[in-house]
């Protein structure tokens, strides 16, 4: 019986145990395989082993750097206001305001939007006649190409991505806010504790688990920008947009050495790792109650 | 009772797929970057003759056909004819990712063979190609005193024109310097560098010519031209010209004039050329080809189906400014648009990039010194030694490999 139990259960998971495996677990092991082969994909040749070749070019290579450079700006540049402005808000839409489920409704409809549309619509926004020119020039400001400016570009990204995200943290915090009970503050209010008080001292502790969350979630994320650089500026101008998934693609199928970008697939996996473990170590829950 | 009712299915299944197999007809999968209606015609005039084959037309994007082309060949599953852009041929061909052709009967009909020989084999069919020429915004031209039926006509004479068009006021530009992208970066740019003398690679492709005093000459041209024009990408200057807040560009047949700004006179002309005895203005051409990869398994039919798309002016008749190669089909289409003469004869002109095998990391250098120099980073002389010293260690490590 217990084994016929056993049975059912992986032919009711099969479909996703399948898909994962065809789809997820083989080309995540066959792309480590790639990253130690020399592979042109056009060439309908079988990968040819070079060991550690491919990494030792990565480290070596400055266009390399100068994407993790990129990226790590990006990540670095974004996640703070994201975070900032996603608590902010949450706090306040978690208040009893006149149209409060309007203002929810709109703040996660760029999450929702697709990010290539967001994309285009920011082009046309960023553009030399665009509307934030525009807008400049009302106040006799002078206007720029904000997506050919080596300056301007990456920031100009930053804020686009800032924009379409903060709404789905909200949501995060949102709900964690939720779950923190109502007599905590009650019994702080009776306590004599103002508001900041109560923001820094219950409210903020009390989400921990949901920001540890939803940082992790988005530094993973924001490490593997992608399509709107794709869209917007191909890395352009002067490599100043190159991030490095922009950089692995470019590699792997513009250039077609698809060992190569493997390897900073996989050297992307590592640095996003460490990041993560960084984060955890330093945020965790546990050790804040109990690690003392 | 089980067990038979499983073995029964199994069986019937396998039966099924057997059938399937033994019903197949031969299958030619086809995928270019053009609407199915435009190509239908050869298709069905395909399969009219051979019944007994059954084609599969599929139409890329241009922002992911190469991705998927590549994703295809990779993974053996190449379909048995695909169009093929000029600057990917290099590649193409070298990856021996293609078959080559057996032509010799069709080759007396059309031009434009060069972009798909390789030592002496044939790789595709040229279909149709394309020149950019500069258009200019009549009214533009006529407000600031410039005649629009004597179009500029050397460098010089350019550069005051696009001066005199900037000056008309703030919000009005003269040329336009584009840049961004992959693509168009030195595409605009590398017809003022062959137009003066100059080229990327020796001819042997042994070395770079980056740093020849021609080239040199051309990018510091180009960047004189900076103070009259607009820099933006390629959209951004075909919206700018459409508004009539742009007098000069250098474009093709992605400039829709006809649909985006019906009202805007305009005229057309080859670029300038240097002013100098014996310079010529070369433009840039580009070229599709209809290639079969090397994993078809019917090259030949594939060969004849890739004869039939590239004859009739089923692309060209929907889009005028790309030139078919087959030769009878050029001529009636400059009979119906004699407009087009103008491309015609810069077509006859123009040239193209090398196509090396590593021209897409080339490119990227060359890019790299257009954009630094137009953005105001370094002077074209050390950017171009840049570039001279990146493409020569790709080509030092394309022959070491």
């Amino acid at each position: 019986m217990a084994n016929r139990d056993k049975w059912s259960t992986f032919v009711l998971l099969s479909p996703w145990i399948v898909t994962f495996i065809a789809f997820s677990l083989y080309p995540v092991a066959y792309s480590l395989y790639l990253s130690f082969t020399k592979y042109n994909p056009l060439a309908g040749q079988a990968p040819r082993f070079i060991g550690l070749s491919n990494y030792l070019g990565i480290l070596n290579d400055p266009a390399f750097w100068q994407a993790v450079k990129n990226t790590v700006i990006f990540v670095v540049g974004t996640i703070p206001v994201t975070t900032g402005i996603a608590i902010i808000l949450a706090v306040f839409l978690n208040q009893r305001i006149r149209f409060r489920s309007f203002f929810r409704a709109s703040y996660f409809v760029p999450v929702m939007t697709s990010v290539v549309v967001i994309s285009t619509i920011f082009t046309y926004i960023y553009s030399p006649f665009g509307l934030l020119n525009s807008f400049l020039n009302l106040f006799g400001l002078p206007g720029r190409n904000w997506l050919l400016s080596t300056e301007f570009a990456l920031p100009a990204i930053m804020v686009m991505m800032i924009w379409a995200s903060f709404g789905y943290y909200t949501v995060l915090f949102l709900a964690g806010l939720q779950n923190i009970p109502q007599e905590i503050y009650e019994s702080a209010e009776i306590d004599g504790a103002n508001s900041v008080q109560q923001f820094f001292r219950i409210t903020l502790p009390l989400l921990r688990p949901m920001l540890i969350f939803a940082l992790v979630i988005n530094t993973i994320r924001s490490f593997q920008i992608f399509s709107q650089i794709f869209v917007m500026t191909q890395g352009g101008p002067l490599g100043s947009t190159r991030t490095v998934v922009y950089y692995l693609y470019t590699m792997g199928f513009q250039k077609f050495k698809m060992g190569y970008a493997s390897g900073i697939a996989y050297l992307l996996f590592l640095i996003i790792l460490v990041f993560s473990v960084i984060q955890m170590k330093t945020l965790s829950y546990e050790e804040q109650f109990y690690g003392r | 009772m089980k067990k038979i009712t499983a073995i029964l299915v199994v069986l019937s299944l396998l039966l099924a797929g057997l059938s399937c197999v033994a019903l197949a007809e031969t299958k030619l999968d086809v995928w270019t970057f053009w609407s199915k209606d435009w190509v239908k015609p050869a298709l069905e005039e395909f399969t009219e003759g051979h019944p007994d084959v059954k084609v599969e037309y599929q139409q890329l994007t241009w922002s992911h056909g190469l991705d998927k082309i590549t994703a295809a060949v990779s993974a053996g599953n190449a379909p048995d004819v695909v169009e093929l852009g000029s600057t990917w041929m290099g590649q193409f061909v070298e990856s021996q990712a293609l078959s080559s052709l057996d032509v010799a009967s069709a080759k007396d009909d059309y031009t434009g063979w060069l972009g798909a020989t390789v030592k002496g084999e044939v790789y595709g069919i040229p279909w149709f190609g394309s020149t950019n020429v500069v258009y200019y915004n009549k009214e533009l031209m006529e407000k600031a005193g410039l005649d629009p039926e004597s179009p500029p006509d050397t460098w010089p004479e350019f550069k005051a024109a696009s001066g005199s068009i900037n000056d008309l006021g703030p919000g009005t530009s003269g040329y336009s310097l584009k840049i961004g992208g992959k693509f168009t970066t030195w595409q605009k740019f590398l017809p003022f560098a062959w137009s003066n003398g100059a080229n990327v690679l020796s001819e042997d492709w042994s070395s770079a010519k980056l740093e020849s005093k021609p080239f040199v000459e051309a990018l510091q041209f180009y960047n004189s031209l900076k103070a009259s024009s607009l820099v933006a990408t390629q959209e951004e200057a075909r919206q700018a010209f459409y508004l009539g807040r742009l007098g000069m560009i250098y474009d093709g047949p992605g400039l829709n004039i006809d649909k985006e700004a019906p009202d805007l006179e305009y005229v057309t002309s080859v670029l300038p050329r240097p002013d100098k005895p014996g310079a010529e203005s070369i433009g840039f051409s580009g070229a599709d080809f209809l290639t079969v990869p090397r994993q078809s398994k019917h090259v030949e039919l594939a060969t004849e189906l890739a004869l039939q798309l590239s004859r009739g002016n089923l692309i060209s008749s929907h889009v005028n400014t790309l030139l078919p190669f087959y030769q009878e089909d050029l001529s009636e289409l400059l009979e119906a648009h004699p407009e087009l003469k103008s491309f015609a004869a810069a077509m006859e002109n123009a040239t193209s990039p090398p196509p090396h095998p590593r021209w897409v990391s080339i490119q990227e250098a060359i890019t790299r010194a257009v954009e630094a120099t137009l953005l105001g980073r370094g002077d074209p002389e050390s950017n171009l030694a840049e570039a001279q010293k990146s493409v020569e260690k790709i080509l030092q490590e394309y022959r070491s490999e």
